[in-house]
């Protein structure tokens, strides 16, 4: 009987321990900063020219559907595009007439995700933080309303 | 005499070697991270800009027309503003009239980093009265304002 208790918590243990395992490996990345595009405009060409300006610089001109995780290193970091008023246009250019674009940022830090949008890009950037050996996800999505 | 010749040419080539090596390393590491420059192209060229740079370090220049002022500064993210912002767009409204005939204004931010450049967002920039970049120690920052007068 006591053995049986003994195996039970034995088992129960080793659960635990692959779900702190598991749990580990999934917070731990070396690459810190992941930015994704998604363009649900008709145009579905338009691109996103990322920049991400902190203690590490980075560039990138995703297509839809695209991610990038780059190894960073931590601190403060402003993203914007690499021509704020000519993505602007092309913004409205990919939903054509009679819609306009909706920008949404999502950004994504230790499994919560908050909203941002068009109107972080217009202040001068969006500003988050990045941590050492976590992953901090920036989601670009862009939809089209009927005007 | 034509060996000595050979020697030249082929010291005068090293040299040009060298030149065109150096550069690349001369980009990379720099003593001096933060450079601001400032771009008129209107015609009496007669507004300066009165720069700061608010970070882990503290400067500030009057730039003329076309001059450029680089500093050794430490590391972080940087504020770069005006001294005064008010001043600074009122001079930019007046030197909008000051573009050669056949063309027309247009007030830039550009910031340069590894070689790539992205543009500030003008309203943004105005608006909040800075752009923010950030220096890494030993690497190039470059932050240049540019009043162009466009063809249209």
């Amino acid at each position: 009987m006591h053995r049986a208790n003994s195996a039970r918590v034995g088992v129960a243990c080793a659960a635990v321990l692959m779900v702190v395992n598991a749990t580990s490996a999934q917070a731990h990345t070396e690459k810190e900063l992941n930015v994704c595009w998604v363009n649900q405009a008709p145009g579905e060409w338009l691109d996103l020219e990322i920049v991400a300006d902190g203690p590490s610089f980075r560039t990138a001109s995703l297509d839809s559907g695209e991610c990038r995780a780059w190894n960073v290193r931590p601190g403060q970091y402003k993203l914007t595009v690499e021509d704020v008023e000519e993505f602007r246009d092309a913004m409205r250019a990919a939903c054509g007439r009679g819609r306009a674009p909706a920008l949404t940022i999502t950004v994504k830090r230790q499994q919560d995700v908050y909203k941002a949008g068009f109107r972080d890009l217009r202040n001068g950037g969006l500003i988050t933080h990045v941590r050492k050996d976590r992953r901090t996800t920036v989601t670009a999505v862009l939809t089209c309303r009927s005007t | 005499m034509r060996k000595s010749a050979y020697s030249a040419a082929a010291v005068l080539s090293s040299v040009a070697l060298l030149s065109v090596g150096a550069p690349t390393v001369a980009q990379a590491y720099t003593k001096k991270e933060l450079s601001l420059c400032w771009f008129n192209q209107t015609i009496d060229k007669v507004q300066d800009l009165e720069l700061v740079a608010d970070g882990p370090s503290y400067k500030t220049v009057s730039l003329d027309a076309g001059e450029c002022a680089r500093f050794d500064v430490r590391p972080g993210q940087y504020k770069i503003t005006v001294e005064d912002v008010e001043e600074f767009t009122q001079a930019l409204q007046a030197s909008f009239t000051n573009c050669a005939s056949g063309t027309a204004p247009r007030f830039r931010i550009y910031i340069k980093r590894m070689n790539s450049t992205y543009k500030a967002f003008t309203t943004a920039a105005l608006l909040n009265g800075h752009v923010t970049t950030h220096v890494k120690k030993n690497r190039s920052t470059t932050v240049t304002a540019a009043l162009e007068c466009r063809d249209t």
